[in-house]
């Protein structure tokens, strides 16, 4: 198998810039220009990714999955460490990479909103250095492909977000790049919209044998669309592999979903030290209630159920709901980090 | 190495970008015809206010060698606003892509920088150029022009090494502003002293002597003195031959520098992350 992205120990800090600035005009500079803190966004990376496939990364807010895509992209010179991507270095053939991938950032600004979505593409096609003829059948071919042809002419200012994001995945793939690098390219979409974008990101790793690197928040999105996934935490990956084999490392272990009126601290504290519990998260809590959600990893339902309960009425709670279920990625990352991916992220590290 | 062609077709959509944008932001138009008839009018007055033309006109000839105190005024907002327009379309260029939001995305694209800024510079000078040239038409009506041209060619090869130092310069501008974080406020920072140093309203040897030094490392003020001459003193070609170098070493230095400046620019962004920040 042919690799089509490599890492090797790929990291960046965003310098603070006290540490740069020096001497009595940096002085000033401090004074008037409030410090930023340094930040290890991404730390020391390592993963690689095969020609054809489909490589999800997975992470909270925060977590260094854009920092790490512009890495790639050329858009962000690493602190430390390097990538080959399409078989070239970033750092010593940025050109050869700009050339080889199709990168879509998303955003609402990046594009002209003065001109109409195919002037947009028209315009990159040029910096592409794309012949007037293959130009406007390609442009024709992707405003199809998204489903934009019809809106084709119309500003850009008057697109829906969807629309936009649509339009990048297009311009995205203009220039037929063999890497496609889509930093959560269906955020902001509509379930429908959304689901065209992964049946067509689906369609392009199958048909066209490109290489895709995903990155989304979407735990379901990860596990359907990728041959495997890496979930990354404040710079870390912190494991990766084909999704059914992440979750198969929980196996042999169960999620206990309980929903709880009457939950106290202490209770919790005597649930995560009893046996067979792994993890114990509370997931939600629901004041006009009084109840909060708890998810508890454990290895053996059937042995630790008994004392669950029982800690739970000693301490004065009342059980509303108990469910069991197996693992999802989720869960997977629950396990990894002890957080849900929602509450995870923030704060980052300093470097 | 990124062929001619290549080249070609980046400026070409760098000009095309630029044409359908400005077509939607047409109303500058009146402030671009309004504002440099109103500023020669503002210099104008300043002499008649307090002098007869008589004695402005002895004074200039004394100065400058050319009694044409009108044509002087005239020719050099001409000239100023050319600088200005260079300033905001060229040494702007990169700056407006940040502020658009789509800095990151041109970078993406393997398309040469440097002539990037470059169509957008020789588009403003377009693109102004004939703003520019009707309100040097409307003035010369209006505050009544005559022109005393011997050798033409040394106008248009003054106008042309003019016009090529400008684009150098807008060149190297759009690098530093965008390193330099404050576009904006140092764009305009530059306009009013530039307008003094380089005599665009008086004659630079009125400056205090290390003032011209400074007038003198500035392209502007050599375009200025080809300009004025070739139209207005009857200079030719030969005879103004030192400035028409001067011009040409501007060119080539900024150009230099601004190569430079724009890939400096891009590798202090590209570590420090600020390329989508505006
Ligand atoms: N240009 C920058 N300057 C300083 N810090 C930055 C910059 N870009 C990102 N960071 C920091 O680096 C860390 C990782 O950010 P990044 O945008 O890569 O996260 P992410 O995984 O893409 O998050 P999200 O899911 O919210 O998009 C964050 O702490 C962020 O504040
Ligand atoms: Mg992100």
């Amino acid at each position: 198998m042919e690799t089509a992205i490599q890492t090797f120990g790929l990291t960046k800090v965003f310098q603070g810039y006290s540490e740069t600035r020096k001497g009595p005009l940096g002085w000033v500079r401090n004074k008037v220009r409030p410090d930023r803190k340094s930040i290890l966004a991404v730390d020391h990376v390592d993963i690689s990714i095969e020609r054809g496939e489909i490589f999800g990364l997975l992470g909270p807010n925060g977590a260094g999955k854009t920092t790490l895509v512009k890495m790639l992209c050329t858009l962000l010179v690493p602190t430390e460490g390097t990538a080959r991507v399409n078989g070239w270095d970033i750092h010593e053939h940025p050109g050869k990479v700009r050339r080889s991938v199709g990168v879509v950032l998303g955003g609402e600004r990046a594009l002209y909103w003065r001109l109409t979505g195919r002037e947009n593409l028209w315009y990159f096609s040029q910096l592409y250095n794309i012949k007037t003829q293959q130009a406007l059948q390609k442009i024709q071919a992707v405003l199809r492909l998204v489903e934009l042809t019809d809106r084709a002419d119309d500003r850009v200012e008057n697109y829906s977000k969807g629309m936009k994001q649509k339009l990048h995945v297009a311009r995205a793939l203009l220039h037929d790049p063999e890497v496609l690098l889509l930093d959560e390219p269906t955020i902001g979409l509509d379930p429908k919209a959304a689901k065209d974008v992964r049946s067509f990101v689906t369609r392009l790793a199958e048909e066209e044998r490109k290489t895709i690197l995903l990155t989304t928040h979407y735990m379901f999105e990860a596990d359907e669309l990728s041959r495997r996934v890496a979930i990354i935490d404040r710079g870390r990956i912190i494991t990766q592999g084909p999704p059914s084999e992440l979750k198969t490392s929980l196996r042999r272990k169960e999620i206990l979903k309980l929903s709880i009126r009457s939950f106290n601290e202490e209770t919790g504290e005597k649930l995560a030290s009893a046996p067979h519990v792994h993890k114990v998260i509370q997931t939600a809590s629901n004041p006009s209630t009084g109840s909060v959600d708890l998810k508890i990893l454990v290895d053996d339902g059937e042995e630790a159920l008994p004392r669950i309960i029982s800690e739970i009425v000693i301490g004065g709670g009342e059980i509303l709901s108990l469910r069991s279920e197996t693992p999802s990625l989720e869960d997977v990352f629950i396990e990894l980090t002890g957080k849900t991916i929602k509450e995870a992220g923030l704060p980052p590290r300093a470097a | 190495m990124t062929s001619l062609a290549a080249q070609w077709r980046t400026f070409r959509a760098a000009i095309f970008k630029n044409v359908r944008i400005s077509l939607t932001y047409r109303p500058w138009l009146i402030n671009s015809l309004v504002s440099p008839v109103v500023w020669i009018a503002i210099s104008i007055f300043t002499y008649v206010g307090i002098a007869s033309p008589a004695a402005i006109e002895e004074g200039f000839r004394e100065l400058t060698g050319s009694p044409a105190f009108t044509g002087f005024l005239v020719l050099g907002q001409t000239i100023y606003s050319f600088f200005t327009a260079m300033n905001w379309r060229g040494g702007m260029a990169l700056e407006r892509e940040r502020f658009y939001g789509t800095f990151e995305m041109i970078l993406l694209s393997p398309a040469s920088r440097v002539v990037m800024v470059l169509g957008e510079a020789v588009w403003g000078i377009i693109d102004s150029g004939w703003v520019i040239f009707l309100t040097t038409v409307i003035a010369s009506i209006l505050f009544g022009l005559s022109f005393n041209v011997t050798d033409p060619l040394a106008v248009v090869v003054g106008l042309a090494l003019t016009f090529l130092a400008m684009i150098s310069l807008g060149l190297f501008f759009s690098g530093f502003y965008v390193l330099s974080r404050s576009a904006g406020p140092i764009a305009h920072a530059v306009q009013s002293p530039i307008r003094f140093v380089s005599g665009v309203s008086f004659p630079i040897s009125a400056l205090p002597v290390y003032l011209q030094f400074v007038s003198y490392a500035l392209p502007v003020t050599f375009g200025l003195n080809v300009v004025r001459s070739s139209l207005l003193g009857g200079g030719t070609t030969l005879g103004l031959s030192q400035e028409l170098i001067a011009l040409v070493a501007f060119t080539i230095l900024f150009f230099i520098l601004g190569v430079w400046m724009i890939r400096k620019m891009e590798q202090v962004a590209k570590s420090r992350g600020t390329l989508h920040t505006f």
